[in-house]
């Protein structure tokens, strides 16, 4: 069997249009990971990933003839559908999401120590990251992109800067301004008084 | 170094720990003299910590997934060869639509000749002839010489003075050669001269019977008069 660790993504892109499944199988595994977890970290939903996952492959199939390399890498092309695939579900999902409460969902303390071991710092550490994620998904969306890129899938800031199609300074201070207002939303929930020990009865919910 | 450094070094590198590009020493200094810029550092440091929370180690593609992706790539490659191949708007080539424009043109040409044609002879009238004719509702036909077209434009004087009921009396009793008038026609709209035209128009467009030898083949043939607007002014059925 040839090896496809050496083929090009464009390469790849043509065989496995051309019905080679071997380049098929080697694209995904290269490209899935990053898509995932883009999307993941843009709808908060493994669902929701699996789906646009699997719609990216299918359009990249059904449009890879429209791909030219002069243009960009084919993860980038990739990228751009997923990117459109996320914007179509959250239209989708936009009327079922539950309003906004006054004055924000129940604090969390942040600064008890509880180990994360046991059932409440399970509980408290869930219910920090919804509300780290929620304060996310407030963002402009072009804040968002440079977060979610450059923070949560961990790519650098050329590869952010060439999948959203802008300049490497354009994610740097867009990175900078989306950390300023992340600051601020988090602020109740940082700005807890610190240094408050558990008691033991913090755990006692019910 | 001053809060400008310090805060271009953290937007650089956001969550990053900016001792890596400077000293320690000179950074720890700074923070312990500038309230704002130890505030800014740690909202970034914060933030950073945060970020780190909402990322999951186990953020991986399920095994499921991985088999329904290449399940629908097979599906595709199965569906894609069974169908025939379509032709859609996009591959139409130069070459095609040239050979669609010679076809289209072949079959207008094709039509042009076999389509029964109209004869068409044009005839210069001269329309102060013809003007003052169509008045009364009759029109004759081009006199041959310059005397027979003062009698008859005399004549034609004579008949503008009768009433216009007997105009049309008249008009009725004109003989079969004679124009009809088909619009109004004064000097104002009929000053120059005007073209006849000779037409072959199916019988069924004459409402008065027909002699059997001009209707025989389903066509008449009449002579239009065309003022220089382009409106028909008279016309004569030819029998």
């Amino acid at each position: 069997m040839e090896n496809l660790e050496n083929c090009s993504d464009p390469d790849l892109l043509r065989r496995a249009m051309a019905g080679d499944e071997s380049a098929f199988v080697a694209l995904y595994d290269r490209l899935k990971n990053g898509i995932f977890r883009y999307a993941f970290y843009m709808t908060n939903s493994r669902s929701a990933a699996d789906e646009v996952t699997q719609e990216v492959f299918i359009a990249l199939l059904k449009d890879g003839g429209s791909y030219r390399e002069g243009r960009g890498d084919v993860g980038a092309f990739a990228f751009g559908i997923a990117r459109n695939y996320v914007r179509r579900i959250e239209r989708r999902e936009r009327p079922y999401q539950p309003l906004q409460e006054e004055g924000g969902s129940e604090e969390v303390p942040r600064r008890f120590d509880f180990p994360k071991d046991t059932l409440t710092g399970q509980l408290i550490q869930s219910e920090r990251t919804r509300q780290v994620q929620s304060a996310i998904a407030t963002l402009p969306d072009h804040y968002r992109q440079a977060v979610v890129l450059c923070d949560l899938c961990e790519l650098s800031y050329e590869e952010a800067a060439s999948r959203l199609r802008c300049a490497v300074g354009t994610i740097r201070s867009r990175l900078s301004r989306a950390h300023a207002l992340l600051a601020q939303k988090l602020k109740p929930l940082q700005d807890r008084p610190s240094g408050v020990q558990a008691t033991g009865t913090e755990g006692c919910l019910i | 170094m001053n809060c400008k450094q310090l805060l271009s070094c953290a937007q650089e590198h956001p969550g990053a720990d900016p001792s890596s590009r400077f000293e320690k020493a000179e950074i720890s200094s700074h923070l312990a003299a500038c309230t704002e810029c130890a505030r800014v550092m740690k909202e970034h440091q914060q933030v950073a910590e945060t970020l780190q929370l909402v990322q999951d180690p186990d953020c991986k593609p399920s095994t499921a997934l991985d088999a329904a992706v290449i399940a629908n790539y097979r599906r595709q490659m199965w569906e894609s060869k069974r169908v025939i191949p379509r032709v859609s708007a996009r591959k139409f080539g130069p070459l095609t639509i040239l050979a669609w424009s010679v076809a289209a043109a072949a079959l207008v040409c094709a039509v042009i000749l076999f389509y029964p044609r109209r004869e068409i002879t044009k005839i210069a009238v001269p329309s102060s002839e013809i003007r003052t004719q169509s008045r009364s509702g009759q029109i004759a036909q081009k006199p041959a010489t310059t005397k027979d077209a003062t009698a008859q434009t005399r004549n034609v004087a004579v008949r503008n003075k009768r009433s216009r009921h007997s105009a049309s009396s008249e008009l009725r009793a004109l003989p079969q050669e004679a124009f009809r008038s088909l619009m109004y026609c004064d000097e104002l709209s009929c000053s120059d001269a005007m073209e006849m035209i000779r037409l072959q128009l199916p019988a069924s467009f004459v409402t008065r019977p027909m002699s059997g030898s001009t209707s025989a083949n389903g066509v008449v043939t009449a002579d239009v008069l065309v003022g220089p607007d382009g409106i028909a002014r008279g016309i004569r059925i030819e029998e």
